[in-house]
């Protein structure tokens, strides 16, 4: 969820934009993490382990791990901590042939 | 493209390393992978003796903008994945459309690429929900978003202590800090020892803990070998906060994410004592402490020696970072885990150095010196010491490289 106040970090000033992560249609703020994007709607695991399917999500938080691993339409396989969102981003835990998408 | 000086990371270090080159004339790029300057400082704050609060990212605007205002190109979105002697950086932009060049020529290089958190493993610790405190820092400071309503962190040292500050200030509920259990993996984290010289450490920032603990008696290594021989306390309350030091985190538990921690017992010697008890959390938060990430200093054959007091593997230099290899310089947490008033000190004085190979300062100047004294005051007066005995470290490295460079 998004602080609701706060007594000293301000209110981001990004105009609202729609992504969708696995199909389902999110509303972001323009230009912020996915990783923080995802977050503040509730969702927390990101992928699924190779080694045992267990799902996984943020660690480091700073682009070292790569847990955040993600695949963007059209970027490839990404940190999610590291990639801003934009209007329309299409945002997979998985490649998006596994995922049955175009 | 060819230029004087190529900056990697755009944190307080390299942003006054670009400055100084810049304002005496030099042509320079700096290359950061965050969508924004300004590295680690974007998600600082704490609270200063005089109660004032300080927020990092006020200070990363401003030295953005002396940066800028100097005529540095700098590069968001971009990934410094190789350094050639030459000296040549390959930059690759993998988080948007490439909005600079793929490789860079440079009569210098300062590699000021922060530090990373090493890792604390613990049962339990893949779940989502489990991040380090700079992950929750970010989350909350940055982006403005919650990590979770219910707390728990992990590791007793100052940025433990900062981050569940901050929790509190974004309006979770931290429930406890407490020290890692110890298991065949772990560190000297959960070490009573350890755990007493960190509390020692954590007094610079909280003088109401440092009034309990006697500081400075628990700082000196003979006040620790006192302490671990009488009962190490139990708790503390740090600005409402609770540490408790007899309750280490065995293993977090959940169903697809975090969903509780369970916490083990410990006698007034480390034994296991009683029973362990559950916490409903939905966050935890993990503090391995800092490290140096100097990968492309290691890339570049640059040798490495072991500092604990600076985090651990330090690269080894000179005075204004300068290693062995002509043209390359080590500049903030990279070359040694201390804080961003440091850090920026030290890109003014490696800056400063570069300047004066480039033939931009005359070598009799007295800039150089001046900035070096600059990094000795802001380490005397920093206002948080991630690990005790920096000073005594550089002191050390100092003295190593004078002898055999």
């Amino acid at each position: 969820m998004r602080i609701q106040s706060h007594p000293f970090v301000p209110c981001p000033e990004r105009p609202a934009v729609e992504f969708r992560f696995d199909g389902t249609a999110y509303q972001a703020l323009q230009g912020e993490s996915l990783a923080a994007a995802l977050w503040a709607v509730g969702v927390t695991a990101l992928r699924r382990s190779d080694v045992d399917g267990a799902p996984r999500g943020i660690y480091c938080g700073i682009g070292h791990c790569f847990e955040c691993r993600v695949h963007v339409l059209g970027m490839g396989t990404v940190r999610a901590c590291l990639t801003p969102v934009t209007a329309g981003m299409q945002v997979f835990s998985a490649r998006p042939e596994a995922a049955g998408a175009e | 493209m060819n230029c004087d000086l190529a900056v990697v990371g755009g944190g307080p270090a390299g942003l006054a390393a670009a400055r100084e080159v810049a304002q005496r004339g030099g042509s320079v790029v700096l290359f950061d992978e965050n969508p924004t300057l300004g590295g680690k400082l974007l998600g600082q704050l704490h609270e200063e003796r005089s109660g004032a609060w300080w927020k990092g990212w006020e200070v990363a605007a401003r030295l953005v903008g002396e940066a800028q205002s100097a005529g540095v190109r700098a590069y968001t979105g971009a990934s410094v994945w190789g350094l050639e002697p030459g000296w040549t950086t390959h930059v690759a932009y993998p988080h948007g459309p490439a909005s600079g060049p793929g490789r860079v020529t440079a009569k210098a290089v300062v590699v000021a690429t922060g530090a990373m958190e090493k890792t604390l493993p613990l049962p339990g610790w893949t779940l989502p929900g489990v991040m380090t405190v700079g992950a929750a820092q970010v989350l909350m400071n940055v982006y403005r978003v919650l990590p979770g309503l219910r707390a728990v962190v992990v590791g007793i040292d100052p940025l433990a202590l900062s981050v569940a500050r901050q929790l509190k200030l974004a309006g979770a509920e931290v429930l406890a800090v407490v020290p890692p259990a110890r298991h065949r993996l772990s560190t000297p984290l959960g070490e009573p020892e350890h755990v007493l010289s960190m509390l020692g450490a954590m007094s610079k920032a909280a003088p109401n803990l440092a009034q309990r603990l006697a500081g400075s008696l628990l700082r000196s290594k003979a006040g620790r070998c006192i302490a671990t021989r009488t009962p190490m306390p139990e708790s503390f309350d740090v600005w409402g906060i609770p540490l408790r030091l007899r309750t280490p985190l065995e293993r977090v538990e959940g169903d697809g994410q975090v969903e509780a921690v369970v916490l083990g017992r410990r006698g007034a010697n480390g034994e296991k004592r009683g029973p362990e008890t559950t916490l409903a959390v939905d966050v935890v938060c993990l503090s391995g402490g800092l490290t140096p990430f100097a990968d492309l200093l290691a890339a570049a054959g640059v040798l490495f020696t072991n500092a604990p007091a600076l985090g651990g593997a330090v690269p080894r230099h000179g005075p204004a970072g300068k290693t062995q290899s002509t043209g390359l310089y080590v500049a903030g947490s990279a070359g040694g885990v201390e804080g961003a008033d440091v850090a920026a000190a030290q890109g003014r004085a490696a800056g400063i150095a570069v300047a004066m190979e480039l033939g931009l300062v005359p070598s009799s100047s007295n800039e150089l010196g001046d900035a070096l004294r600059a990094e000795a005051a802001a380490r005397a007066t920093a206002k948080l010491e991630f690990y005790p005995g920096a000073a005594a470290a550089r002191q050390l490295l100092a003295s190593g490289w004078a002898v055999s460079g």
